[in-house]
């Protein structure tokens, strides 16, 4: 008769403590498994993307890096952080009303490709952020970049997704598991760790 | 010269030692701070996140991770990226990498809020204040992202025993109070008061049945009353 207030109370379920031990535990494996993931990240790749960055700013290259949703974030830290070492960054989802103005005419797909055609100058790194690897304005905007001769970089979840059939794509690094939180965390680390490779101005 | 791939492999483990270190240190406030976050949210609070410089794009990592879950299923719990708005009731999370954050710095100093401080090694008061000791703000960015990751994560966690978000602590307070049982099992009893609910130790008084009103503090039942 108490099951409509309290239904662990009979079965024995969850009380208070029992939840914040499990929750406890759990916490503690969440960090392992983003430790795990970050272990598995390919160093000679990263180094060999970082360093292909560095070459194309060193030449007055600028990066535009951009992602959706908490991968947008993710490539505005990653433009913030390039910035404080001294090169020109911008995260193309800073601009939010060309990115609603052809959302809203055009479609959301072509939003970073159609910031990218005007934008884009001779040296400059594309740099896309998907957990997924094969959201189509992602794909499109790595596309237009090719076209125009940039730099090509991509960091992916899964398996790459769509990302992963690009042939022509310079740089690819994926974090090889399909639960976004754990993936974005690794994300971090890498687009960190290429920074640390790129390094300041000289 | 030592090779890039080398000196990067050192990085990753300060991140290791560092992450591995902090929730050690911290499982049990953290528990206590997701249960604390969903109850806010159960009574109608907004999650407030502030952040300034790198930390800005956090801040608004946060609000995307409650506004639109990446699970889908769990619900979408409001969220802004605006001090301004806090209104009493609300959950103010501030986040800062390095140095000082003025913005953030008020917002967590209110009273009417539940506060979280999200720091580096210089921490920031708040009722649940998190410091990542390490002078590497990449580092220090990297284990707030997969504070307030779990954070979401352990809220709904929260929300899916409902039980668990009754209002506040009926007991707690310096004086013992009356109140009515409503259900008993296996030496816990389930007490009514003013529309709250919560669940004390009935070992000290003997033949407690429902429907009586007994004198309780500190989720322990003291005396019958009638």
């Amino acid at each position: 008769m108490t099951d409509f207030l309290y239904p662990f109370l009979d079965e024995g379920e969850a009380d208070l403590a029992t939840v914040l031990a499990d929750v406890r535990v759990s916490t503690i494996a969440k960090g392992a498994e983003a430790t795990a993931l970050r272990r598995e990240i390919d160093l000679d790749a990263l180094v060999a993307c970082g360093e292909a960055i560095r070459a194309r700013l060193e030449r007055g290259g600028r990066l535009l890096a951009f992602g959706n949703g908490g991968s947008s974030t993710d490539a505005q830290d990653f433009a913030h952080d390039c910035r404080a070492l001294g090169w020109p960054a911008v995260a193309l989802v800073d601009d939010v009303a060309t990115i609603t103005a052809v959302a809203n005419d055009v479609g959301f797909e072509n939003v970073f490709a159609r910031q990218l055609i005007p934008l884009a100058r001779r040296h400059d790194v594309a740099v896309a952020i998907s957990t997924s690897g094969s959201s189509r304005n992602i794909v499109a905007g790595l596309e237009e970049a090719h076209r125009r001769l940039l730099l090509t970089c991509a960091i992916a979840g899964g398996d790459g997704g769509r990302l992963r059939e690009l042939e022509w794509l310079d740089h690819l690094l994926v974090v090889g598991s399909d639960y976004v939180p754990r993936v974005q965390e690794a994300h971090a680390t890498i687009y960190h760790l290429l920074l640390e490779v790129v390094g300041p101005v000289a | 010269m030592i090779p890039a791939a080398v000196r990067l492999g050192g990085k990753l483990g300060e991140r290791e030692r560092v992450l591995a270190a902090f929730l050690e240190s911290e499982q049990e406030r953290l528990a206590l701070a997701c249960h604390a976050v969903a109850r806010a949210f159960s009574t109608g609070g907004t999650l407030i996140a502030a952040g300034s410089g790198s930390a800005a794009s956090d801040a608004a990592h946060v609000v995307v991770e409650f506004m639109h879950p990446v699970i889908v299923g769990k619900r979408a719990l409001p969220a802004l990226a605006s001090p301004a708005l806090a209104r009493p009731g609300d959950i103010a999370l501030g986040l800062v990498h390095s140095g000082r954050d003025e913005v953030v710095e008020k917002l967590l100093a209110r009273s009417d809020l539940l506060t979280i401080a999200l720091t580096g090694p210089e921490r920031v008061d708040a009722e649940f204040s998190f410091a990542v000791e390490s002078d590497d703000r990449a580092v220090v960015q990297e284990v707030h992202e997969t504070v307030y990751h779990v954070l979401w994560e352990l809220v709904h966690v929260f929300f899916e025993h409902p039980g668990l978000l009754a209002d506040a602590c009926i007991t707690c307070g310096d004086v013992a109070v009356e109140a009515r049982v409503v259900a008993i099992s296996n030496g816990t009893a389930v007490i009514e008061r003013d529309g709250a609910h919560e669940q004390v130790a009935v070992d000290l008084v003997e033949g407690v049945a429902v429907g009586d009103t007994i004198l309780c503090h500190a989720g322990v039942a003291l005396e019958r009353i009638g």
